[in-house]
């Protein structure tokens, strides 16, 4: 039972991941590798302001994620846009993200170092909760309500706001949507909003539990596109089950074979689910390409 | 002369790497991010088989490469599966796969610290430079594989692969079995990275998990775009091309302690400008 709790709470960190990502490739329709990278950056703002200026944990995340926000903003405006006019395949654009990803993460070594550092809500150290005879930790306890407060206010925005609606209808039909006369542009700039966002906070709580450090931007494009194409490319609940999915099995996986095979079997489930059932768990609509 | 002697042995090891991902990525259109790990296992592999079992190079040489044949053949048939960004991306889960087991498996890699005091070839000890010698063979190697490459290429097989990439389909539709002639390639690209580790591995004597992480596989790749996708002397360019960079860079005058993550981002670099003006690489014929 405790193997299915961490599961669950590292499970939810993956899931907010994932959505972001998945929200991202529902709009354009191209794999962007440079997801998490951007979400490392935000970590390292949000590390830099509690450190020098004793910015609380919530407020800090936030600045954090502003400085993703821009990132990512400024990743698509001046790289990915261009590119997608060009008529450039969705397999070059995601080869350039992955030189993007490549190019901030070595940034992100030289500015900050390459050492772990430890992401703690407050200075003091907070004592862990027990119930029901299994234990929780206080970061993980903040994990697990901040990612059901983060999906309980993204399905609002999705289902009640006007832009929300207009992203979903772009991840259903692009064409339909330019002709009912919407900003199809607008519309992929608030979900590079959306999703840079989606990635900071996450990736900011996970931090909490495995701290941060340049290399994780792989790590977690990897988490977040795995619980992506697990609970189906472009669904949103789909992609929250598979990030819950992805965190038990991991959990599972490192109790039964010890935790240097994690990403293996993170990996190993990948391609069980893409041969099994491509369009992900969850969804019905085929978006990853196979014979 | 040691110093240029060393450049010229990476960089015709590495065009023989880049050889085998073009022949895969290039011609037959898999464009798979998990040859550094196949490098790794003919690396690690030439090691097992000569340091801990006692055989003699030319041997353990095959036989890591077998291994790597083997290997490859059965990664790829969940591989061919997929297509596009789908199969970039498990093999990408492939090259992590990979080094977590060069990095565990304690008993045939040593783990972290990997092993030492790999030895060049028993044929090239005899002459007064072994190192040269062992370029002169590398570079003969090189030259008959391009040979043979091309030989493939021109022959109707080399015309089917091609048509494989172009359209699965068709091919599929004129009789012949697509995914029979892809697993082929596959598991040929994957000796040529095998031949490659091995020799990397005498090259430089020690190696350990960290020399075939996710990072060479993307090196690799890199390479074949840059000098050209579908293009044999492009291979060999794009090789070269990215081994004289990072002694450029030292040339410059960059601190040591910036210099990988320099080397990093200039990769990165190119890899952005390039899909961004000329995604078919230098002298490539196709484009990804």
């Amino acid at each position: 039972m405790q193997i299915l709790l961490n599961g669950l709470i590292v499970g939810s960190a993956y899931a907010l991941m994932g959505v972001g990502f998945s929200l991202i490739y529902s709009t354009v329709r191209y794999f962007n590798l440079a997801y998490g990278v951007i979400a490392v950056w935000g970590v390292y703002v949000l590390l830099f302001l509690m450190e020098r200026f004793a910015v609380p944990f919530p407020i800090a995340v936030f600045l954090g994620a502003l400085v993703s926000i821009v990132f990512g903003l400024g990743s698509y405006v001046l790289l990915f846009r261009p590119m997608y006019r060009r008529k450039s395949s969705p397999l070059v654009i995601m080869v350039a993200s992955f030189g993007l990803l490549i190019i901030l993460q070595n940034f992100a070594s030289l500015v900050w170092g390459d050492t772990t550092k430890s992401v703690s809500l407050s200075d003091q150290i907070l004592k862990g909760y027990e119930f029901f005879g299994m234990f929780i930790t206080a970061n993980q306890l903040a994990i697990a309500v901040t990612a059901v407060l983060m999906v309980v206010l993204l399905e609002l925005f999705l289902q009640k706001t006007k832009i929300g609606m207009a992203i979903r209808a772009i991840g259903d039909n692009q064409e339909l949507t330019k002709v009912l006369g919407i900003k199809t542009e607008t519309i992929i700039l608030w979900v590079y909003v959306l999703g840079s966002f989606l990635s900071a906070v996450s990736a900011s709580m996970y931090a909490l539990e495995i701290g941060v450090k340049p290399t994780y931007g792989v790590f977690f494009v990897i988490k977040a596109f795995i619980a992506a194409i697990i609970g189906g490319l472009g669904s949103v609940r789909g992609t929250l089950l598979g990030g819950l999915i992805l965190g038990i099995a991991e959990n599972f996986g490192v109790y039964v074979f010890g935790g240097q095979w994690q990403d293996t079997v993170a990996f190993v489930l990948l391609a069980v689910v893409l041969l099994w059932k491509p369009e992900g768990v969850f969804s019905k609509r085929r978006l990853v390409s196979i014979e | 002369m040691d110093y240029l002697l060393h450049i010229s042995i990476l960089a015709a090891i590495y065009s023989l790497a880049v050889l085998g991902q073009n022949y895969a990525s290039g011609f037959t259109g898999l464009v798979s991010l998990n040859h550094g790990a196949f490098m790794g296992m003919g690396a690690y592999g030439l090691a097992y088989f000569m340091k801990t079992q006692g055989l003699s190079y030319p041997v353990s040489f095959f036989l890591a490469a077998l291994i790597t044949a083997i290997v490859a053949w059965i990664v790829s048939f969940p591989l061919l599966k997929l297509k596009d960004d789908a199969f970039v991306l498990v093999s990408f889960g492939f090259s992590f796969i990979g080094y977590n087991v060069f990095l565990n498996w304690q008993s045939v890699t040593n783990g972290a610290i990997g092993l030492k005091g790999i030895a060049l070839p028993e044929f090239v000890k005899t002459w007064e430079n072994p190192k040269l010698g062992f370029f002169i063979f590398i570079l003969a190697v090189l030259l008959v594989s391009l040979w043979s490459l091309k030989k493939i290429l021109d022959s109707s097989y080399g015309v089917i692969i091609r048509a494989t990439r172009e359209n699965q389909r068709v091919t599929q539709v004129s009789g012949h079995d697509a995914d029979g002639y892809r697993r082929s390639v596959f598991v040929l690209s994957s000796v040529f990275a095998s031949f490659a580790g091995s020799f990397l591995a005498s090259h430089i004597s020690a190696i350990d998990p960290l020399l075939f992480q996710y990072h060479l596989s993307v090196l690799l790749l890199v390479m074949a775009i840059l000098g050209g996708l579908a293009s044999l002397r492009g291979s060999v360019l794009g090789a070269v091309l990215l081994i004289l960079l990072p002694e450029a860079l030292r040339f410059l005058g960059l601190p040591s302690s910036v210099l990988a993550q320099c080397q990093q981002i200039s990769y990165g670099m190119i890899l952005i400008l390039l899909m961004y003006w000329r995604p078919k690489g230098l002298l490539g014929e196709y484009s990804i």
